[in-house]
């Protein structure tokens, strides 16, 4: 049985707009096999996507929404012709530019609702009675490191507020601070917390990370927010003080552990 | 058989040894004799060696290999070794890298000494801090186990680890969940590896999860610390094999030194998604632990990243809420800081200041509730602390300055109950900086009033610094009786002691014997109440251990008017025996001369324990005690040390030994001439070594004693006594010879010893002529137990004797007492009486020899001997003589016993000699060809 692998040049998988994306086609057989053609498609779209989650408004756009193609690439690596037994590697290369009228490549984006995603595909035609042989894999878009962060810190304060329910309620008061909300992926997300008081103990402080999408069609915009990841950052009942935190921002890397 | 009569030859010993002299001489100077070089080296190594005394071996053998050949290009192989010993060059070699890493890691701890230090406060911990002191065996075992154990040894002693903690009674129910839980760390470690191996990359980590999250839990507090290591442990092995095999992807590189930009981008991405993998663990304490894990992979990203994971890791620790999880935690960042990055001084301030921002939190209600829930006093709950708190301090000890470590000190001076602060300071930075700041230390403890934690083990710890670095002189004295004051208030005697045993040490090694003393007297107020002095054996042991190490001379110790009450409180007979022997082996140790007018105190306090086991360590005490020119009480020492140990043999044998010396000594400083006391003392020592003999029971070591003491006696011209110990003698020869047959030659030389002895010893006037020889006759009398053959040896060697004793000079003298020559000289009736004794002896080992019924050998043998004897002693110009020569050759040869070789020797000498021995070599000739 004959497979077939693509392997991009850069183990991150990680480009950036107008790079050139390099890779190999490994194709392994023990027999010689025929083909009809070898061809390579890249693209890259973004797309509303439809899961468990996704109810209403969200949902009903989905029908409406036609994914968005952001990049295309295809080109033939070989005409028909005939591998050899054992391990035949095809280089290809091709340049990230954005399509027709789309301004600039957006980031890869993997969320409940929307998606934006960019593929590579090799198939590879064979002739009759024989199973053609493909293979996809994803590669990522990231803007340059930090384009788009920038320094802006911002305070809060958490203080129950429902003056109705005072018996539920417990008295507390948590001061913070984020070092920026606007941050790069690849750098860790950083703030301080200080608890300035507290009635009961505390069991456990835990820093929550949503994401918002939020959808604009003719009928309006959709918002949707959901958790991402939750971690804690204080356990048991901590002291009265300051608290930095830092965080990395969960990333899905392709690599091996 | 035909009689023959003895004719003694006549020897003028002066001329034969002018004669001899002349000849060795002569042999000297012969320039070509073969084995000449030989010596000549010979005498030049111990020129040498005498010189330099410790020259080595292979220095003189390369000395020897240039002296004894002249040529230049001769190359001794062993020499040759000595250049180029490949251990040397190994040791060289490494010691060349050693110094190479120390040079690009300069102001750098070394990584092997952290992680040495790390593993000893882990045994540290483990023996303080297990409940029970079976499970920390178990514990250390498992720490010392390494991984080449098999799987089915490491079941069978748990099996057997289990099997004896079904002894266990009361706390049985804590024991087994914790045997439990060791168990089950140990297991999870076995699948965490396995895991690993079998590529299941995930389950490792997730069990190295589990395993932190376990540090979560205090319930068993007593039992955290331990928990601690056994889950670090295992984290350390997980942080490793991460480490591994990141590393293993990045070939040609030095695990000491990675630079990030050489490793690959495929490493790198591994390593990136391990630790957001890690990084993205909900819960903040396996966060925290499983990233400080792996915080080594950060090498490979960049340069100084771990520096940064450590600072970020700290500062997260602040969200751990409880105060004890929270300072191992910070312990763990520590010893993974010491492991891999040794430029993170600040870190461990760090570490330690926020641990001082939570200090407070211990006080608060939520703790003392958890502590009143788990029955624990704060005492002992500080006492967790402690460890996890020395070993951060340690950490920021470690190459600090002193401004880093006096800003700690008035940290925690600033901190309101803070005993416990000061006593891991005091035990974790080093002793140099705490001795030279002793006194404040001391009196900012004295002053504070923490109700929480033990001043004694602040003390303690204070003590043990001091030890190890003297403070200046000028605080010395000072600091111990601020230190005193405060023991004093001790009540708790186990407290009391715990510290005294430390602080009597420093007063033992700074002070003199006042001090000292007044220390012990103190200790003895405290512990003489209800006899509490029974329970801490082992504490006052080593008091006197360290007493006894320190102090300068044993004179001192024994000059302190406590030492002995304080001797007392060990009532317990084998304990006192032991510490007794504790003492003897000290006092055998110490080097200098001794010499104290109290040395029978030693002795009162040795011999009131059981001896029996330490008869050795007795003799070696008695040889070391010296008086000095005291001889008189030398002696009366030696008679208590006689009625002390009159069971002992070794013991008597060494007291004869020193007595006859000591007699001996004497003789030796009046240079002879003895005035009328040391005539009497001398007398005296004898006197005592004669009564003391008959009590041994080996007679060999009694014959030895008799015939020393004997000729000590002769020597310090106590004649009567020396006549005394004949009659003692003759006793003895039977009991020699009947007991030590097959030791036949040893008990032969001991005769030939005796008779040369007897050969001074002028005769007794009332006993009649040759009295000595007389009393040989028992001999003869007791056939029946002595082999005939040992008979005759002795008979031959008596011949020889007798010969001796008809010159006219005898061939030595006894300084001031007058031998037989002289008391006879040359009477022809005590000639004539000499003539006759040799004449019956001689009949008598004529008969042995052509005795039938006697085993061949021997008797070609023994005859062989007397012909050499009758040659050496016998007058052979006499034709009788020369008959008798001739006579007894024949008995020698006839059996075919003696070899050839020597028969041939025996020809040349006499050849050599000339005269008539030649004539007769020619008669001997002629009958062996026939």
């Amino acid at each position: 049985m004959a497979t077939v692998e693509i392997r991009l040049k850069r183990p991150t998988k990680v480009y950036h707009e107008g790079e050139t994306v390099c890779g190999l086609i490994e194709v392994e057989s023990k027999t010689a096999i025929a083909h009809q053609s070898i061809s390579l498609v890249a693209e890259g779209i973004a797309a509303l996507t439809l899961s468990a989650k996704s109810v209403g408004r969200l949902e009903s756009m989905y029908n409406n929404m036609k994914p968005v193609p952001l990049f295309n690439y295809s080109t033939e690596l070989a005409r028909q012709g005939k591998l050899a037994a054992g391990k035949t590697t095809v280089p290809f290369e091709f340049v990230l530019k954005p399509r027709g009228s789309i301004k600039s490549l957006l980031e890869t984006y993997h969320g409940v609702f929307i998606s934006v995603q960019y593929n590579i595909k090799c198939l590879i035609k064979r002739p009759l009675l024989n199973k053609d042989l493909s293979k996809e894999v994803e590669f990522l878009i990231e803007y340059k490191s930090g384009d788009k962060a920038s320094h802006k810190p911002l305070n809060f304060t958490i203080c129950p507020k429902n003056e109705n329910s005072k018996t539920d309620m417990q008295r507390f008061s948590v001061r913070g601070r984020l070092d920026s909300c606007v941050c790069c992926i690849t750098k860790p997300f950083m703030g301080e917390l200080i608890v300035e008081r507290s009635e009961n103990p505390i069991r456990s402080i835990e820093l929550q990370l949503m994401r918002v999408e939020t959808v604009g069609s003719a009928e309006g915009f959709a918002k949707e927010a959901t958790e991402i990841q939750n971690i804690e950052i204080g356990c048991g009942d901590v002291c009265r003080s300051r608290y930095p935190f830092t965080w990395c921002f969960p990333e899905c890397s392709p690599a091996p552990l | 058989v035909q009689h023959y009569s003895w004719k003694a030859k006549k020897v003028n010993y002066t001329l034969e040894a002018k004669d001899r002299i002349g000849k060795f001489t002569k042999l000297r100077s012969n320039e070509f004799h073969p084995l000449k070089p030989i010596t000549v080296t010979e005498s030049s190594l111990i020129k040498i060696s005498h010189r330099d005394g410790h020259a080595s071996n292979s220095e003189n053998k390369s000395l020897k290999s240039h002296s004894s050949s002249e040529k230049v290009d001769f190359i001794d192989p062993l020499s040759m070794m000595t250049a180029e010993d490949p251990l040397t060059k190994a040791s060289h070699s490494n010691r060349v890298v050693a110094a190479v890493v120390n040079e690009k890691a300069d102001a750098v701890v070394d990584n092997s000494f952290a992680e040495l230090s790390w593993t000893n406060w882990k045994m540290d911990v483990v023996s303080k801090s297990t409940v029970d002191s079976q499970l920390a065996a178990t514990m250390t075992s498992i720490l010392r186990t390494t991984q080449g154990i098999s799987v089915s040894d490491k079941m069978r002693d748990r099996l057997g680890q289990l099997d004896e903690f079904g002894e266990a009674s009361l706390q049985e129910m804590l024991n087994l969940s914790q045997q439990e839980f060791i168990d089950r760390i140990h297991f999870l470690s076995n699948t965490l590896t396995d895991a690993w191996n079998t590529n299941q990359k995930v389950k490792s980590l997730k069990i190295a999860i589990q395993c932190a999250k376990l540090l979560g839990d205090t319930s068993v507090m007593q039992f955290y610390p331990s928990k601690f290591i056994l889950v670090t442990d295992l984290l350390d092995t997980f942080g490793s094999l991460v480490f591994e095999r990141i590393f293993s992807i990045c070939n040609g590189m030095k695990a000491n030194d990675i630079k990030p930009e050489n490793v690959s981008e495929s490493a790198k991405e591994i390593c990136l998604n391990w630790i957001l993998k890690v990084a993205s663990i909900r819960e903040l304490l396996p966060r925290i632990y499983v990233e400080a894990s792996i915080i080594r992979c950060n090498e490979f990203l960049k340069k100084d990243q771990c520096k940064s994971s450590l600072i970020r890791l700290n500062s997260m620790t602040r969200g751990v809420g409880n105060p004890l999880v929270a300072l191992y935690t910070r312990a763990y960042l520590c010893s993974v800081g010491m492991q891999h990055l040794s430029s993170c001084g600040g870190h461990f301030k760090t570490c330690f200041y926020d641990f001082l921002s939570t200090f407070k939190q211990m006080y608060t209600t939520p703790v003392q509730n958890l502590l009143a829930h788990q029955k624990l006093t704060m005492e002992s709950y500080l006492g967790f602390y402690a460890p996890a708190l020395t070993w951060i301090l340690s950490c920021v000890g470690v190459q600090a300055h002193d401004a880093t470590l006096n800003e700690v000190f008035e940290r925690c001076n600033s901190c309101g109950n803070n005993q416990v602060l000061f006593d891991c300071c005091i035990s974790a930075f080093s002793s140099k900086y705490i001795a030279s700041r002793a006194l404040v230390l001391c009196t900012a403890i004295t002053k504070a009033d923490d109700k929480l934690y033990p001043k004694f083990r602040v003390l303690q710890s204070l003590g043990k610094k001091l030890i190890e670095t003297a403070p200046p002189n000028a605080d010395k004295l000072m600091i111990l009786n601020e230190t005193w004051k405060m023991l004093v208030k001790i009540r708790d005697p186990g407290n009391y002691i715990a510290c005294a045993v430390i602080w009597v040490e420093y007063a033992a090694k700074y002070f003199t014997q006042k001090e000292t003393n007044t220390v012990l007297g103190d200790i003895i107020k405290h512990m003489s109440p209800d006899r509490v002095y029974e329970n801490f054996y082992t504490e006052l042991q080593s008091v006197v251990v360290r007493v006894i190490t320190h102090m300068t001379s044993f004179k001192s110790i024994f000059a302190m008017s406590r030492f002995l009450p304080f001797f007392d409180m060990f009532q317990k007979d084998g304990q006192r025996v032991e510490v007794c022997k504790l003492v003897a082996e000290y006092f055998i140790n110490d080097n200098n001369e001794f010499v104290t007018s109290d040395a029978t105190t030693i002795s009162g306090l040795i011999n009131e324990g059981q001896v029996s086991s330490a008869a050795a360590l007795i003799c070696g005490v008695i040889l070391k005690i010296n008086f000095g020119k005291d001889f008189e009480q030398q002696l009366s020492f030696y008679v208590e040390c006689r009625a002390s140990f009159s069971g002992l043999d070794n013991v008597l044998a060494t007291l004869v030994h020193s007595v006859n010396r000591l007699s001996a000594e004497v003789t030796k400083i009046v240079k002879g001439k003895h005035t009328r006391k040391t005539s009497a003392f001398v007398r005296a020592c004898s006197a005592y070594s004669f009564i003391t003999i008959p009590s041994l029971s080996d007679s060999t070591t009694k014959f030895g004693l008799y015939l020393e003491s004997g000729q000590v006696a002769l020597i310090s011209q106590c004649v009567t006594q020396a006549d005394a110990y004949r009659s003692g003698l003759t006793t003895i020869l039977d009991l020699a010879t009947t007991s030590k047959s097959d030791t036949e030659n040893s008990f032969l030389a001991h005769v030939s010893n005796l008779l040369s002895s007897l050969l001074v010893v002028p005769d007794n006037t009332e006993q009649g002529v040759l009295f000595p020889v007389e009393e040989l006759n028992v001999i003869s009398e007791s056939d029946a137990e002595i082999r005939s053959d040992i008979q005759c040896a002795i008979y031959i060697k008596v011949l020889a004797m007798l010969t001796a004793y008809s010159q006219e000079q005898y061939l030595y003298h006894v300084h001031k007492v007058d031998s037989n020559e002289d008391l006879y000289s040359n009477d022809p009736k005590f000639m004539a009486e000499l003539s006759q004794i040799s004449t019956t002896l001689l009949n008598e080992v004529l008969a042995y020899l052509v005795a039938g019924n006697k085993d061949q050998k021997l008797q070609s043998f023994n005859a062989f001997n007397l012909f050499q004897t009758i040659l050496a002693h016998g007058d052979i110009t006499e034709s009788n003589m020369n008959r008798l020569a001739v006579a007894v050759w024949e008995i020698a040869i006839q059996h075919g016993h003696i070899t050839p070789k020597s028969m041939l020797q025996m020809m040349t000498m006499l050849k050599n000699k000339g005269g008539h021995y030649k004539t007769l070599a020619h008669t001997l000739k002629q009958q062996i060809a026939a």
